[in-house]
């Protein structure tokens, strides 16, 4: 039976210009020059490159377009866009300069309609629901938004299960307790959303060695995994860390 | 006016600039247009397509975009549809709503969910790089030369093309333990279900191919 490839995602937090970094979601530090980073990612064999705009959905507007324009000159693989995306209209400017798939959370829960909306208008392939998950008391996690500043006291679960049944066609899962911590992905949380639902869903937060990786694939049904730290500050190529991908048995796409 | 160039079919329904930019990387000059002179003197036209089939259809119309692709066709010079653009010159397709297509391609455009049984360990979307497996019984190849059986390729699909006529499927993409037409050709015109504009090189070189293929 034919396999999914695991896909190795670079997920590029900006704020204005820049990449940043930061650790649970907070304490935003300048990285470089995003546009360098996703190039240098691309000719290294990235599957996959997501932008999210951490500050957008704070002032009500995402100012990745002009980053977008640039990196689809060089870079070919695809780009998801996330970060303050309200209308239709956000999601439309975005596609049209550049971005394949838009990511939203802040007005999928202010308005979950939304990701209908955008799936019918763009098709659901497209249309990537961006969970921000916290482990609380009752060993669940709820939804946050606004980069984790806010609590929606909805169950992480439940969310993602009314997100694909909205539309969305995939899933971006970030765990903020584990969320630039190095400590691995937050299996359990992987675990339950990816065997809860029906579409891809793809783990972000944790990444610090490629055995978090193995681990995440042997523990759940992610499609792939959204890296940030460890490829920003090249404690680890592409290259690398697919090639210990294929010695552990995971399949993923060698880049010729 | 350039005076040879790729007509790119805009009809706010594609990544039209992620294919422009493809194409200048393989050397060809192109234009993002929906004006009938402008496509009917291109020398090769691609039909984009991101979304779903029947607002991309009802696009085609309310831009009247469906006779002048016709006439590019019947002009016999290459037409290349990519993802929904391939689904669209099909007869019909089921996404939301029976809608009909170009019908270009006899067949329909079937949700990937209905070739695969329950406990497939595929997941839907289908997103993600896979390989082609081209066929052997097709004699139109030259848009698949010199690709590889190591070439990967970009997919992000939900419904994918069953052309009724079996030598037009010139290349497949295994899906757990089905298979689905991952690229046709039917004389001018073919269709890729991939995204060669954000498949690496791989897909640049099927670009390229396309914008080689003589009238």
């Amino acid at each position: 039976m034919n396999q999914e490839n695991f896909r190795i995602i670079a997920r590029l937090d900006i704020k204005g210009a820049n990449l940043i970094k930061s650790v649970n979601l907070e304490g935003l530090r300048v990285i470089g020059d995003p546009n360098t980073h996703a190039t240098e990612y691309y000719k290294d064999g990235i599957d996959e490159i997501i932008y999210i705009d951490c500050v957008a959905s704070l002032y009500g507007r995402n100012q990745l377009v002009d980053l977008l324009k640039k990196t689809v000159k060089d870079v070919f693989v695809p780009i998801t866009a996330g970060g303050g995306i309200r209308s239709l209209n956000d999601a439309k400017e975005l596609l049209r300069n550049g971005a394949d798939k838009i990511a939203i959370n802040t007005a999928a829960v202010d308005n979950p309609d939304l990701i209908t909306k955008l799936a019918r208008e763009f098709g659901s392939q497209c249309v990537v629901s961006y969970i921000e998950a916290k482990k609380n008391e009752n060993a669940g996690w709820e939804v946050f938004v606004e980069n984790g500043r806010q609590r929606t006291y909805r169950d992480v679960l439940n969310w993602a299960v009314e997100c694909a049944s909205l539309g969305a066609g995939e899933i971006l899962l970030t765990s903020i307790d584990k969320e630039g911590t190095s400590t691995g992905f937050d299996l359990e949380l992987c675990s339950k959303v990816s065997s809860a639902i029906e579409i891809p869903v793809i783990a972000s937060g944790g990444m610090g060695r490629v055995q978090d990786l193995v681990e995440l694939k042997n523990s759940s049904a992610v499609s792939g995994a959204a890296i940030a730290d460890v490829l920003h500050y090249r404690k680890l190529s592409v290259e690398q860390i697919k090639a210990e991908m294929v010695k552990n048995k995971i399949q993923v796409r060698i880049y010729v | 006016m350039f005076n040879s160039y790729t007509a790119i079919l805009d009809y706010d329904c594609g990544n039209t600039e992620s294919i422009q930019n493809a194409l200048r990387v393989v050397g060809q000059n192109s234009v993002i247009t929906s004006d009938k002179f402008k496509i009917k003197n291109a020398s090769s036209l691609i039909l984009p397509g991101v979304g779903a089939f029947p607002a991309a259809m009802a696009k085609l119309q309310e831009k009247d975009l469906i006779e002048p692709v016709g006439r590019f066709i019947d002009s016999g010079k290459p037409l290349l549809g990519i993802c929904l653009g391939m689904q669209l010159l099909m007869e019909s397709s089921s996404e939301f709503e029976e809608t009909k297509g170009l019908a270009i391609i006899n067949g329909k455009v079937v949700p990937l969910k209905s070739l695969i049984d329950s406990n497939s360990n595929r997941r839907v979307p289908n997103i993600g790089w896979y390989k082609i497996i081209v066929q052997d019984n097709s004699s139109l190849k030259n848009l698949l030369s010199g690709t590889i059986q190591d070439d990967y390729f970009y997919f992000v699909h939900s419904f994918a093309c069953k052309p009724t006529t079996i030598n037009e499927t010139l290349a497949t993409t295994e899906f757990g333990d089905t298979s689905f037409c991952s690229v046709y050709v039917k004389d001018n015109v073919s269709g890729v279900q991939f995204h060669p504009e954000k498949s690496g090189k791989s897909g640049l070189k099927v670009l390229k191919n396309f914008v080689d293929l003589k009238v």
